[in-house]
């Protein structure tokens, strides 16, 4: 019998694949429990289930699925507290979260508590109370139930429904529709007398909270504003006990972002300057004994892996204290790669996961015997994300669960290659080549240039299910980290008021590059693709390059005089971008907006959009369309319903399948 | 306290009072033996007889509108005995609005109703007398069906006659029960719809009103009654606009195109008997306005040759040979031609604004403040058949009796017939109303420019009033004196309201309505100007307390208004304006309008848009602003709303937006009823919150 030929990578595999996110392992190191999530071709969305794995025996176990299992938190070293919406009722009045609980040694799960707010996540802290976050609605006038009895006309149209109000910029944002007046905020909750107590204030948008190891105080951050959201966020202390909160650093001082309890009586945060775009943040400990800040080391890295993929699901862990270490644990981004790092309480940093990659989470605790376990989350290889047992002293990991490997056995699935260059920049640069799954060397293929969004991103060598399908269908696919990504340093992430130029330019060398690092490509049918940032790029080509033959533009941008007003975040990311506001240099602006050359584009041109992105607008799309349309170029736009900027990772699994289909199709059409 | 204010402006309608009173007078009233108690503040009378209360007369509320019965589309039974119209209002329990159709009988001059279901928007005559009506009134109505049904006019209720397999926007009878139906239907090459998206590959792809249109035209159709056939007369990818229809011949107007649609609209004929469907004039050749077939071998056709004006310039007469096109100029005209451009948020329903006779064209033209109803022969010669003072919304002539469906004397559009008014479906009386007085003045530019104050309701001199500055549409639109229910609502609130007809305006001509290029110039220095001519007729506008506002061209007014002068305290800035080249690229009409209208297209002149965006003055404002969008308005998007909040947000000035969901540009006047009372009462609110002292604001 000869080999079982394998099959392509096509868009539907989607539905093979299964997502591992949020572990967390148990009080004890013994058991590290975790979610996985696969598309639901039934229902259209996504299914969840709870699982555990044995660390002692390698045995992974689904303790939960029905009506979705996922947020897991240890109650003890046997019993796990999840959500579900198991008991959820077709209509149901109020908004309320119910937890259950499930022992990891058998039976099935009942429900524990159930709290009366949409609550993000859950904490215990101490006997019976929890710390619990949850979305605020702080309008005076309420949105209204919907009045199905009307009696005068005022009581008709409802705020929420027929209308909103806006008060605050943002107003709305991506993913969460209009926030106007609504703050993520802190509740301790009761379980004695189910009662909700608010902690943070009024008007604060919660951006970062820990609770002490000891349970007596709780450390947030956050700006505080009812008109316009500035980065100025200070600080705060909540004392459980005394039920007071008290501001540690003031907001003008440092921005604080990420915090964390680095035990009972220091805290880890970190702070940001915002004057150019790019800028990482600057880490700082707060001692509560003696109220002092210290500066740490500057490590020129954000927190968290930036490493893109389309092909993952949920979330993990970025930042964790272990008190029996002292050492802080947190990932960062390398070049085309993310680790997990440690560092001590002098701000020494020191790399403890040593494989290519992606860490997309972790945990980590220390044994009965004091020895330190940590388990991650990861992208190896060309494995989808799987949990790995690190071992910390080497780096050596092993492979603890394996959801995807019949899948990646059973399909030819094509590596990406790298290779780096020094560009004319001055810069080092890597690029990365797939090749075509049915490759023969001599043979001309058609090639998909990807670009990265953020631009604060990175592309690596871990599985994009785009590119995959992309290389099976017989293209090159290839990608690099220009100018303004992640991974080299706040100097290489910052083209502020360069963009179109600096990023352009080390993107266009890079073709060059692989053109000549894979002559097998045929330089006559190269596309480009990208999305958000990634789609600001690719309408930039559309006028200012003649080199390829068809452009799928996702999610992207068109006009930056636009784009820093009516977006989530343009007023202050994009405007810093641009270095000023429309009604003060239109000269500048519209120079960096690609509908100024956008009527000079001769490339058919496909644009993907979803019609609640708030972070590209669709009318960024839309101009970009008319524009080309009106020059008579073949230009077509795909706009999706009810999607978010996530479409192409989070959307509805048809529609994800539906934006793969037009995006191979353009290209189809023209390179094929 | 003592008051005696003066009486003048309250002798209105049929009680008459001749009284004098002070904190709560009782007066009589000349006509009945009644009384009327007034409050201190003049807002609230109430008319009792024998202590009962008859009526209260007050002033206009925020959802007065709901009680408005707006009559439409009179129209002549076949024998010209009946006269038909149309009856809606707005409904509470739909938050929508319920029509019905009308009968004034000439014999007996008695008005009955025949439907009662509600869903009768509009009509036609079929031979037999009856009406034929479209309705949804089977439970199972599937949505892509159009069902018509048939009421005798003798008695006994409506009856399923018959129905085609689209949604039909129009229904005309051409006669030996022949109807000619219009109805968007997707090309033939369209894909197949996926309600999960929406492929866009043409401009416009989006229309206001209309949703997406993408690979969607407004084909004509014709349908046999007796043997139930349909066929399509136009092309497949033409959008029919307009047509005519004399014995079996059918004018239309349409513009067949792919990818990118031009602007000038090609001329049809098409015959009923033969099937034969001719081009008499190629599309893309020259500017058409409306079409009427006068004659066997000839109709009238409005239109222009090149002209410096452009497209801002008025079209004038022309006539048409059937057997080849050749068109001739019968005579020049200098007014719009084909509806009224008087504005008002107060009416509803349509109906015919031109008519074929024989050698003869009536139609309704908007001159001066008014639209009149005119005729035009063969010989050239126009005459005014209805030139009061209003406007002449929709009309029907029979042998010569004409019947009109207009806005006369402040009151809601009631039908008159020879002039004498034939139905009276609104009681005006209980309305306490101010009275827009017309004032002149000349601006710099040499125009002299007629517009109106209207003073606070229960207006006492010698006391200090805030004002409104309200600024009209289009700007091809014209503000007349006919009754506005915001400006009533304004004016009952306790505000002076005063407005004009800038340059740019309809019905004074090509030179006065052209300001293309010129946004923010001329325009703005005549409202301006307008504003302290009204400051210098009444003393008793407080200046410190302005307000402005205005919707479509009138929002990029205000947006422009806030960012170059500090005149006013508050300001309401409705489906706005803020960034022409956004505009022209995300507009349904911005692929043509931005040439025409602000004089160039970005790729020519992108600096010439930027210099009219009131976005690049953002910086000097310091106006307290209220934006108004809908969120399906795709004539001024709604982004262009948010571009300006967001611009006043960042630079501290206080601001606020109500963003409507699923209306369009025509929330004011045909939006959801609730939705119409929230808009009316944030305007109110943000004008109050900056323009009354705390003790003056009310609870409302």
């Amino acid at each position: 019998m000869g080999e079982v030929k394998k099959l392509p990578v096509i868009r539907e595999d989607l539905y093979q694949f299964h997502f591992v996110s949020d572990v967390s392992l148990s009080p004890d190191g013994g058991l590290a429990a975790y979610v996985v999530t696969q598309a639901d071709k039934e229902e259209n969305g996504y299914k969840s289930s709870l699982w555990v794995v044995d660390l002692s025996t390698g045995r992974n176990r689904k303790l939960a699925e029905r009506g979705g299992a996922k947020s897991p938190v240890w109650l003890d070293s046997g019993r796990i507290l999840f959500v579900s919406g198991r008991d959820k009722m077709e209509h149901e009045d109020k908004p309320c979260t119910r937890y259950y609980e499930i022992s990891v040694n058998g039976g099935e799960a009942s429900l524990y508590l159930t709290v009366p707010v949409k609550a993000d996540k859950i904490r215990p802290i101490g006997d019976k109370l929890w710390l619990l976050s949850a979305v605020a609605d702080e309008n005076e006038s309420k949105t209204r139930e919907i009045n199905q009895h009307a009696r005068t006309w005022d009581e008709v149209a409802v705020r929420g429904k027929d209308y909103d109000i806006y008060e605050e910029l943002p107003f709305r944002f991506n993913g969460k529709g209009v926030i106007n007046r609504k703050r993520p905020v802190l509740y301790l909750f009761s379980e004695a007398d189910s009662s909700l107590k608010r902690i943070t204030p009024k008007f604060l948008e919660t951006v970062s909270y820990d609770v002490s190891p000891d349970h007596k105080y709780v450390a947030f951050c956050g700006p505080v504003f009812d008109s316009i959201r500035r980065p100025e966020s200070a600080l705060y202390l909540y004392d459980v006990e005394a039920g007071t909160t008290r501001e540690l650093v003031p907001a003008d001082r440092h921005n604080t972002g990420h915090v964390c309890f680095m035990g009972n009586r220091r805290i880890f945060y970190t702070g940001s300057t915002r004057e150019r775009m790019g800028k990482n943040p600057r880490f700082y400990t707060y001692d509560l004994d003696t109220d002092c800040v210290t500066s740490l080391p500057f490590h020129d890295m954000e927190i968290g892996s930036s490493v893109g993929s389309d092909a993952r699901y949920g979330g993990g862990r970025s930042l964790r204290y272990s008190q029996e270490t002292g050492h802080l644990y947190l990932t960062r981004t390398s070049w085309g790669d993310s680790s997990l790092m440690s560092m001590d309480t002098d701000g020494n940093l020191t790399q403890v996961s040593r494989e290519a990659g992606a860490v997309t989470g972790f945990d980590v605790c220390t044994l009965a015997d004091g020895t330190c376990r940590i388990v991650l989350s990861a992208m190896r290889g060309q494995h989808l994300v799987e949990l790995y047992l690190l071992n910390p002293d080497d780096g050596s990991e092993k492979k603890l669960t394996s959801f995807n490997d019949n899948y990646l056995d059973t399909h030819t699935i094509s590596a990406p290659e790298s290779f780096r260059y020094m560009g004319k920049s001055g810069y080092e640069m890597e690029a990365y080549v797939i090749r075509p799954a049915d490759y023969t060397p001599g043979k001309q293929y058609p090639a998909v240039f990807q670009i990265h969004g953020g631009p604060k991103g990175v592309s690596g060598s871990v599985f994009f299910h785009e590119f995959q399908c992309l290389a099976s269908a017989g293209y090159f696919v290839f990608y690099g980290n220009p100018r303004g990504s992640d991974g080299r340093g706040e100097a290489y992430a910052d083209i502020t008021e360069v963009f179109g130029t600096d990023d352009f330019n080390d993107l266009m060398e890079l073709f060059d590059e692989v053109l000549r690092h894979a002559p097998d490509i045929d330089e006559t049918r190269v596309g480009a693709c990208g999305g958000s940032y990634g789609g600001f790029m690719c309408n930039w080509m559309e006028g200012h390059t003649d080199r390829f033959a068809a452009i799928v533009s996702q999610r992207s941008i068109s006009n930056y005089l636009t784009k820093c007003l009516y977006t989530d975040i343009g007023y202050y990311a994009n405007w810093l971008q641009m270095g000023a506001y429309p009604w003060e240099d239109f000269d500048k602006i519209w120079s960096m907006s690609p509908l100024k050359e956008a009527v000079n584009g001769r490339t058919p041109l496909l644009l993907i959009q979803s019609d609640e992105d708030y972070r590209c607008w669709m009318d960024e799309a839309v101009q970009m369309f008319s524009a080309v349309k009106r020059q008579g170029v073949d230009t077509r736009m795909v706009l999706f319903h009810g999607e978010n900027h996530e479409l192409s990772r989070g959307g509805k699994p048809e529609n994800r399948l539906s934006r793969l289909k037009e995006l191979m199709g353009w290209f189809d059409k023209y390179l094929s | 306290m003592e008051n005696q204010p003066s009486v003048a402006f309250w002798s209105r309608g049929i009680y008459k009072a001749e009284a004098h009173f002070s904190r709560f007078g009782l007066f009589s009233l000349r006509k009945t033996d009644a009384a009327c108690i007034i409050d201190l503040d003049m807002k609230i009378w109430k008319v009792m007889i024998n202590k009962e209360e008859v009526f209260a007369v007050e002033a206009m509320k925020v959802d007065s509108f709901c009680e408005f019965r707006f009559v439409s589309n009179p129209g002549f039974s076949p024998d010209g005995s009946r006269i038909a119209f149309v009856v809606q209002q707005a409904d509470m329990e739909e938050n929508g609005y319920q029509g019905d159709l009308y009968l004034y009988e000439r014999q007996t001059k008695t008005v009955r109703r025949l439907t009662t279901a509600g869903d009768a928007k509009s009509y036609v005559f079929t031979d037999r007398g009856s009406l034929l009506f479209a309705a949804g009134r089977e439970k199972d109505e599937k949505r892509d069906t159009t069902s018509y049904y048939e009421i005798p006019v003798h008695g006994g209720e409506a009856y399923k006659k018959f129905e085609v397999p689209f949604k039909a926007t129009r229904i005309f009878h051409a006669g030996n029960g022949r109807y000619l139906l219009l109805a968007a239907i997707p090309v033939t090459d369209a894909e197949k719809e996926n309600p999960a998206y929406q492929v866009i590959d043409e401009v416009p792809f989006w229309f206001n009103g209309k949703g997406f249109t993408n690979k969607k035209r407004q084909n004509l159709y014709l349908y046999q009654e007796d043997t139930g056939d349909l066929l399509r007369i136009s092309e497949d990818t033409a959008e029919v606009s307009e047509f005519s229809v004399r014995g079996n011949l059918v004018l239309y107007k349409a513009y067949p195109w792919t990818d990118v649609r031009g602007s000038y609209e090609g001329v049809y004929l098409y015959n009923m008997e033969t099937g034969e469907n001719r081009c008499l004039l190629e599309k893309d050749v020259r500017r058409t306005g409306m079409i009427c077939l006068w004659a066997d071998d000839e109709a009238l056709i409005t239109s222009c040759e090149d002209n410096p004006h452009g497209d801002r310039k008025y079209m004038d007469f022309y006539t048409m040979k059937l057997s080849d096109g050749e068109m001739k100029l019968l005579t020049p005209y200098d007014f719009g031609s084909g509806g009224t451009n008087v504005g008002s948020d107060a009416r509803m329903g349509g109906g015919r604004s031109i008519k074929a006779g024989d050698g003869v064209c009536y139609f309704i033209t908007t001159r001066g403040e008014s639209a009149f109803l005119c005729s035009i022969d063969q010989s050239g010669v126009i005459r005014d058949l209805v030139a009061e003072k209003g406007s002449c919304d929709s009309f029907d002539i029979y042998d010569g009796h004409i019947v009109v469906c207009g806005f006369y004397d402040n009151k809601l559009a009631e039908l008159y017939l020879d002039g004498v008014q034939i139905t009276s479906q609104n009681n005006m009386e209980q309305w306490q109303l101010s009275i827009p007085e017309e004032v002149t003045f000349t601006a710099s530019d040499g125009y002299t420019l007629t517009g109106w104050i209207m003073k606070p309701v229960g207006y006492i001199p010698g006391k200090k009033y805030p004002a409104i500055l309200n600024i009209h549409g289009g700007p091809r639109s014209a503000f007349g004196s006919i009754l506005y229910h915001e400006m009533q609502v304004w004016a009952g609130a306790g505000y002076f309201v005063f407005f004009t007809n800038p340059r740019g305006s309809d019905g004074f001509g090509t030179d006065f309505g052209d300001v293309s290029g010129r946004y923010g110039t001329i325009d703005y220095d005549n409202l301006m100007e307008f504003t302290d001519h009204v400051l210098s007729c009444e003393p008793d506008i407080d200046e410190s307390r302005l307000g402005v506002t205005g919707g479509s061209y009138g929002g990029f007014m205000t947006n422009w208004i806030i960012g170059h002068t500090d005149r006013f305290a508050a300001a309401a800035s409705q489906r706005s304006i803020a960034n022409w080249i956004s505009y022209e690229y995300s507009s349904d009409i911005g692929h043509t309008f931005t040439k025409y209208d602000l004089g160039a297209f970005a790729i020519e002149d992108v600096k010439k848009l930027w210099d009219q965006s009131p976005i690049q003055f953002v910086g000097n404002c310091k106006t307290p602003t209220l934006f108004i969008h809908s969120d399906s308005d795709y004539r001024c998007n709604v982004s262009e709303g948010i571009e300006m909040f967001a611009a006043l947000k960042v630079l501290g000035v206080e601001t606020r937006m109500c963003m409507f969901r699923g209306e369009n540009h025509e929330l004011s006047r045909s939006g959801k009823p609730g939705n119409r009372v929230v808009r009316i009462r944030e305007i109110l609110d943000w004008m109050d919150s900056h323009l009354k002292p705390e003790q003056e604001k009310e609870a409302r």
